[in-house]
């Protein structure tokens, strides 16, 4: 199984993403959130053979502890597959 | 004197950069490039940039562009930090953190159209419940943009061309044409669009047009694509050989394979085909079985090789996966795949047709997974069962004006 996809606490990670998200209404930003009931973390284009834990990593970070100013840097960037252009991803492949 | 930023018809040049990158347009990255040359304090302008060169940059690299972009960023304003914080994730191919951001972005800037951007982590999170959401999303922003902003208009479009509301979707893309000529996410949701409805060369006719006047469009190699694919659906098979061999590069593989499947489906021959060793490079490659559509699409460039071998060995990886989609959708398409260039369209469509709607699990959008329906219709007419091979190709026969490509999957070798 994907690590990745163990950290349940990565979607507070997210909600706290939106700069200034401490003005947000908690609640209001909750609910909107797609990740509920589901892991944050992982895409079906992670890596499943990398072993890297980014949860571990990210919740270490302080982040999901309420810091909300900085970018995740630990956060590691998967890996999605090289086919070339597909109809859902079409600039990414371009340059 | 003019401000800096400022063009000689006084559009500032990030305004016309965020348009063309919106529309696709083939001054996307010089634009950019200016906009951030000409403001380089400002963290959006470096953001978007990193977004649109993000694939050739090094981990290094690219965190270091997005910790400044970030940084100035926050100076500008909120929004801009949230649209850079979203860049991360999506730069990072965290699509389902990049969604998720975007939900919240979306509450707080209800409408931001450079947000849309990186609309494309739902459909990439590979989730239908993410696909769900984002389909929802937009439909709620295009209702709060009203009909005069292209952008919306040209993203609802395009959700619903997925759906199948090819009518809804049809208009929705000539409306946000009518707005914007150049948008090139709205003449991609009516190429979708006219894929459904048979088009044909009217279709290709289209498509010509638009590209005529952007020869650097964004999506001028897979708008080709989408052409030839109207090619074979009316019969030209020499347009889309020659489609595929002048528009597509070495690395489109996927479409390339697509092109020449179909071709050889119905007894054609293939444009020019993939370097066997490059797609087994590909797939040996870090990340080369990472997401299952594009492993799909390596099975299929396999295929057009007949490296039968190669797909057993596929199959067998895809078997052994712990992911569904791998395991009990990948595995046996890759496996037909392997059984019919051995010769075997029974084994193939019994294979094929046990999957029924799970087949959807293959991944990419509609008019790519068509390829595993034109696949079964091929092996059932070839293992001798034309009834039910014309019943599943059926709704294509009836509703599409051109489909002499389907008329000959149906008919017997």
């Amino acid at each position: 199984m994907n690590r990745e996809t163990r950290n349940t606490g990565a979607r507070a990670i997210v909600l706290g993403a939106v700069a200034g998200a401490a003005l947000l209404p908690a609640g209001t930003a909750e609910a909107n959130v797609v990740g509920v009931g589901n892991a944050a973390f992982g895409n079906t284009c992670a890596n499943q053979a990398d072993t890297r834990a980014e949860g571990a990593t990210v919740a270490g970070s302080g982040l999901g502890s309420g810091n909300h100013a900085g970018l995740p840097l630990n956060l590691a960037r998967n890996h999605c597959g090289n086919s070339g252009i597909i109809c859902t991803a079409l600039f990414m492949a371009r340059y | 004197m003019m401000a800096a930023g400022t063009s000689t018809t006084g559009v500032r040049v990030g305004d016309r950069a965020v348009a063309e990158f919106l529309a696709l347009g083939g001054q996307t990255l010089p634009l950019l490039r200016n906009w951030a040359g000409e403001e380089p304090g400002n963290g959006v302008a470096r953001g978007l940039l990193t977004l649109a060169t993000s694939e050739r940059m090094d981990d290094r690299v690219l965190k270091q562009q997005l910790v400044t972009a970030h940084r100035d960023a926050q100076a500008s304003g909120e929004r801009e930090a949230s649209l850079v914080y979203g860049v991360f994730l999506h730069t990072h191919r965290q699509y389902r953190l990049t969604a998720d951001h975007l939900m919240a972005h979306f509450e707080r800037w209800p409408t931001d159209e450079v947000a849309t951007l990186i609309l494309d982590a739902f459909s990439a999170a590979g989730d239908s419940a993410y696909r769900v959401h984002g389909d929802a999303l937009v439909e709620q922003q295009a209702t709060l943009a009203g009909p005069d902003s292209w952008v919306w208009a040209s993203c609802l479009a395009a959700v619903r061309a997925e759906q199948g509301r090819v009518r809804e979707a049809h208009r929705l893309a000539e409306h946000a044409l009518s707005r914007n000529p150049r948008s090139g996410v709205a003449v991609h949701a009516l190429a979708h669009v006219e894929h459904e409805l048979g088009t044909g060369p009217a279709s290709t006719r289209m498509l010509d047009r638009w590209l005529a006047q952007d020869s650097q469009a964004v999506q001028l190699g897979h708008l080709n694509w989408h052409a030839a694919l109207q090619s074979i659906a009316c019969g030209d098979f020499a347009d889309a050989r020659h489609r595929a061999d002048t528009a597509l590069r070495r690395e489109d593989v996927g479409m390339r394979a697509a092109t020449n499947w179909r071709l050889m489906l119905v007894g054609q021959e293939p444009a020019r085909r993939s370097d066997l060793d490059h797609v087994r490079e590909l797939l040996a490659a870090p990340g080369g079985m990472a997401e299952v559509f594009h492993t799909f699409n390596l099975a299929l460039a396999l295929a057009v090789e007949a490296a039968t071998e190669d797909l057993e060995t596929l199959a067998g990886r895809a078997a052994a996966d712990p992911r569904p989609a791998y395991r009990e959708v990948l595995a046996p398409v890759v496996g037909a795949l392997a059984h019919i260039t051995v010769g075997h369209p029974r084994a193939a469509a019994e294979g094929l047709a046990a999957l029924g709607e799970k087949a959807e699990q293959i991944g990419g959008v509609r008019v790519e997974r068509e390829i595993v329906q034109d696949t079964l219709a091929r092996a059932l007419i070839d293992a001798g069962d034309p009834a039910r091979a014309a019943a599943l190709l059926r709704h294509r026969t009836t509703t599409r004006d051109h489909h002499t490509y389907e008329n000959l999957l149906l008919a017997p070798r």
